[in-house]
């Protein structure tokens, strides 16, 4: 453990202020890896990135046909080494900052979005580049305009043509960023998704405990419209699938008081 | 050892040292959170370390009159100075919606500020959080009233929280269950309630068994979502195992369009009957 520590430490320092080092430097720089066979080496040294890999460090083979400096570098800083650049912050502060921040929190915060993917986006939202990747078995190329929580999950939102849309995270991979930069601009709308323009709609009314409700919310998107004190919750829909398993779920503890398009529902038990 | 130590910690340690060399040993061991032991772990590992132009990364002196150490950090200590952007984008979520971190901002002007410049680099919406999201977990024990999924019952655990992560369920609270010495997972959509020992009822849970379930793929386009979900298909059937008859029902319910339960009969009675039940509400 002490020498997995003490290589990560010496990988990122070889690495660390956008450096770029070719793996026989790497090799020659580590005394761990200098006696190391070839083989014995790359073994090491991939269990090595991928360790990193795991904290948010992202060490990148920098393959540009064009370039001079072919090899690694550290990615997955991109916030902090523009904030770094930036002559009007006093970085000492901002480290200092972010350590009261960090001591206020209960509780330690892993991965709320998988770090790889959240450091690419975040460089394609605010170098303005292209990203492309595989969404659910289809490759897309879209511009990307910024990260939306909704019910638990996390969406990137991104113009593909003309047309805003939103990709779960989750079923986003291969993710790449383009090369050129300012190729669009961001935009100040909010990240809507489709069916929040929608006007088919549904309306029921139910008492349902409030706790369920609680824990079962994010099986449907939906507008709460009113919460009663009698546990009566009102909600405005256009996802009827998404209602269907819901009160599915809560099968025996809920009392259907209205409903305006109940034929909707019945045309999927009936499938 | 508690501490997690590992390149994360290392990092936190060195932004800690940084900008004051001079430490009363305690103080530091206060402000790290760890034991005298630990610490002499961590230097044994960074005072081993060698710049590239063969300079100590980090050397120290410790006065053992005064219970003093002084830190003499290398040059590259700065350059070596990094929060990956994962951190802060966790950071930058929680200043927006967690309500302690919300008034620590009204409070502390320099956080008002380090907040603000990270609003320049992230482009984020929330519509989960329209009202500040509460933690109010703390390190020492919890009494947490829980919906599994599947279920419509609570259940109380005395927890002691351990992190926050996410996973495609949504956000985790990760905790060790006291009762049952083990850590445990939960959904902190699925918290209902954070309460007091009165209300604690050990009696309320149930031992679950795994179950196998069969089921029929209607959807091929399906095995796409199971990502690292371990599952065995075989000519339009799909087999998978759950940790409970809840948890298999409330996945077969919540994938209704994709698949359609074969067996065990039970479960597909159950959800049969289900749906005859919506049918006659209607």
């Amino acid at each position: 453990m002490k020498n997995v520590i003490k290589r990560s430490i010496q990988l990122l320092n070889l690495v660390s202020n956008n450096k770029t080092i070719s793996t026989n430097e790497i090799k020659d720089s580590i005394s761990d890896y200098r006696d190391l066979s070839d083989q014995a080496f790359r073994r090491s040294f991939e269990r090595d990135k991928s360790l990193l890999r795991s904290f948010g460090y992202l060490l990148e083979y920098e393959n540009d046909k064009w370039g001079f400096d072919q090899g690694y570098s550290l990615g997955g800083s991109y916030v902090f080494n523009k904030i770094k650049k930036e002559s009007k912050i006093d970085i000492d502060e901002f480290i200092a900052n972010y350590l009261i921040v960090k001591r206020s929190l209960n509780l330690e915060i892993e991965e709320l979005v998988n770090p790889e993917i959240l450091s690419k986006i975040l460089l394609a939202t605010n170098d303005k580049k292209r990203l492309g990747f595989t969404y659910l078995s289809k490759y897309r190329k879209v511009k990307p305009q910024g990260i939306r929580f909704h019910d638990g999950s996390w969406y990137l939102a991104a113009f593909e043509g003309q047309i805003l849309k939103t990709f779960k995270i989750e079923y986003i991979s291969d993710l790449k960023v383009g090369n050129k930069e300012n190729l669009f601009n961001t935009t100040d709308e909010p990240f809507n998704f489709s069916w929040e323009d929608s006007k088919a709609f549904l309306n029921i009314c139910i008492s349902l405990p409030k706790s369920l409700y609680i824990a079962n919310k994010s099986v449907f998107s939906h507008k709460l419209i009113k919460h009663e004190q009698n546990d009566e919750i009102h909600i405005r829909t256009s996802d009827t699938y998404g209602l269907v398993k819901f009160l599915l779920i809560c099968d025996g503890s809920f009392e259907l008081l209205s409903i305006d398009k109940p034929d909707l529902i019945k045309e999927i038990l009936d499938e | 050892m508690n501490k997690r130590l590992n390149i994360k910690f290392i990092q936190s340690f060195l932004k800690t040292i940084k900008n004051k060399p001079l430490w009363l040993i305690d103080n530091l061991l206060l402000e790290l959170e760890i034991s005298e032991k630990e610490l002499f772990y961590i230097l044994t590992i960074v005072s081993d370390i060698y710049t590239t132009s063969g300079e100590t990364f980090i050397d120290y002196e410790i006065n053992e009159d005064k219970k003093e150490i002084n830190f003499n950090l290398s040059e590259n200590v700065s350059e070596f100075l990094s929060i990956n952007d994962g951190e802060l984008f966790n950071i930058f979520f929680l200043l927006s919606t967690d309500a302690n971190l919300l008034s620590l901002q009204e409070e502390n002007k320099s956080i008002k500020d380090f907040s603000n410049i990270l609003a320049n680099y992230f482009s984020l919406e929330s519509t989960d959080y329209d009202e500040p999201l509460r933690l109010p977990f703390n390190d020492q024990l919890n009494v947490i009233e829980y919906i599994k999924l599947g279920s419509t019952n609570s259940i109380f655990y005395k927890i002691k929280p351990i992190t926050l992560k996410t996973n495609s369920d949504g956000i985790i609270l990760e905790a060790f269950d006291v009762d049952e010495n083990s850590i445990k997972s939960f959904l902190v959509e699925r918290i209902v309630n954070i309460t007091d020992d009165s209300e604690y009822l050990e009696s309320s849970k149930i031992k679950t068994n795994t179950i196998k379930v069969e089921f029929d793929l209607l959807d091929e386009n399906f095995l796409n979502k199971l990502g690292s979900r371990i599952y065995e298909c075989v000519e339009g059937k799909l087999y998978m195992e759950f940790y409970s008859y809840e948890n298999a029902l409330d996945y077969a319910i919540k994938n209704l369009l994709f698949l359609e339960v074969a067996a065990p009969s039970d479960l597909l009675n159950d959800i049969n009957k289900r749906k005859n039940n919506l049918m006659e509400m209607l």
